[in-house]
């Protein structure tokens, strides 16, 4: 069997598509979801959360600014929705800059790279939220008017820290060991794979093949 | 009385029906179940006419429309593989049973394409399209001796796969 050989099969093929046309036709016009991501409205969720939490911790900063305990959290939280925010922005761009009519290999490396960041903000987020919702907890709790210090005491502060530090290990692990009983569940699979960074490693594999297709 | 002239809706649909089979066939190229086609159809059809403002006139439209097909059909592919009705590209036959010689090289055909990497799937299927060298490396963004070097290993590789 010779490749020139398939492009009687492939002519075949047309004329069929061709005879079916009408029908295709007919059918779409009772359709109208995508299929695709609609990864926009999702990026333009993640710029109002990240511009949320900037201006909720400014405020807090200007209102709670003596006290190096409880402005400390506000600022930690102020630097990562500035953070948030600015790779939101970043991927909209990134988003916006792709246009479906350049060349395949250009188009293809450039979403590849568009995934690779989104996993790892992602990543970044799924280890710093265990890490640092106490820092949410101090900030909210005296916004009403409560001090989780004197309320709570340090040692629940730092208990909490390092229930983040243990629950992400064990997470990871967990990702890890307990793998293939995910793999009947599709959101658990996901996570695995976002967690041990198998999904970005696929990413990463899918720009190297554009780019090795390039290669001559 | 001079005919009207022809709004971009209408110039958009007389050129996009002449070159509808490229959209039907990069559909088959990268999708197993009718309803997946008929998804990916629809999301090329939008692509291309959310672009075609973009369009330049002085470039052929069907390697314009190549473009956008592979660009959206590859992603789109790629997408359902991380979701949970992700469906590879099998041997599902389009209309009735394979019955004759060229139903069965069209079997050989889906096996073979079936065995590719999404990127020489698109090379195979220009290739198989009749699109010059140039043309391919035009829509892949790849030189033209490029496009020779894969045809070539493409070439072999179905040779052993027939051999074997």
């Amino acid at each position: 069997m010779e490749l020139d050989d398939l492009k009687a099969a492939w002519a075949e093929l047309d004329r069929k598509l061709t005879a079916t046309r009408a029908e295709v036709t007919r059918l779409h016009a009772a359709r109208s979801k995508s299929t695709l991501r609609p990864l926009a409205w999702k990026l333009g969720w993640e710029v109002c959360e990240g511009a949320a939490v900037v201006l909720l911790s400014a405020l807090y900063l200007l209102k709670h600014p003596e006290e190096t305990r409880f402005a400390l959290p506000g600022v930690a939280l102020f630097a990562l929705g500035i953070l948030g925010l600015a790779a939101a922005v970043w991927q909209c761009e990134l988003l916006r800059r792709i246009d479906h009519s350049a060349p395949v290999l250009e188009i293809q490396g450039r979403l590849a790279g568009l995934r690779a960041l989104r996993l790892r903000v992602w990543l970044g987020v799924m280890f710093l939220c265990p890490l640092l919702w106490v820092l949410g907890v101090i900030v909210l709790f005296k916004a009403a008017g409560v001090d989780v210090y004197t309320a709570f005491g340090w040692p629940w502060v730092a208990a909490n820290f390092a229930f983040g530090v243990v629950f992400m290990g064990v997470a990871v692990w967990a990702a890890q060991a307990l793998a293939a009983r995910f793999r009947g569940s599709w959101w658990l699979t996901r996570l695995a794979d976002g967690l041990t960074g198998r999904s970005l490693a696929r990413a990463a594999e899918q720009a190297r093949q554009a780019a090795e297709f390039a290669a001559e | 009385m001079m005919p009207a002239a022809e709004t971009p809706h209408e110039r958009f649909q007389s050129l996009f029906n002449l070159h509808r089979g490229i959209v039907g066939k990069v559909a088959f190229t990268y999708c197993r179940s009718s309803e997946d086609r008929l998804d990916l159809e629809q999301e090329i059809a939008l692509q291309v006419w959310r672009a075609f403002h973009r369009y330049d006139p002085a470039r052929p439209f069907a390697t314009w429309v190549y473009r956008i097909a592979l660009n959206v059909a590859i992603s789109a592919v790629r997408d359902s593989a991380r979701r949970p009705r992700a469906v590879p590209l099998d041997e599902q036959a389009v209309g009735e049973e394979p019955s004759s010689s060229e139903d069965d090289r069209l079997g050989v055909l889906r096996r073979f394409m079936g065995q590719l990497d999404h990127l020489n799937r698109a090379l195979l299927m220009l290739h198989l399209d009749d699109r010059s060298y140039r043309d391919i490396a035009d829509v892949l963004g790849i030189s033209e001796t490029n496009v020779a070097t894969k045809l070539h290993r493409l070439k072999q590789r179905l040779r052993e796969a027939a051999e074997s």
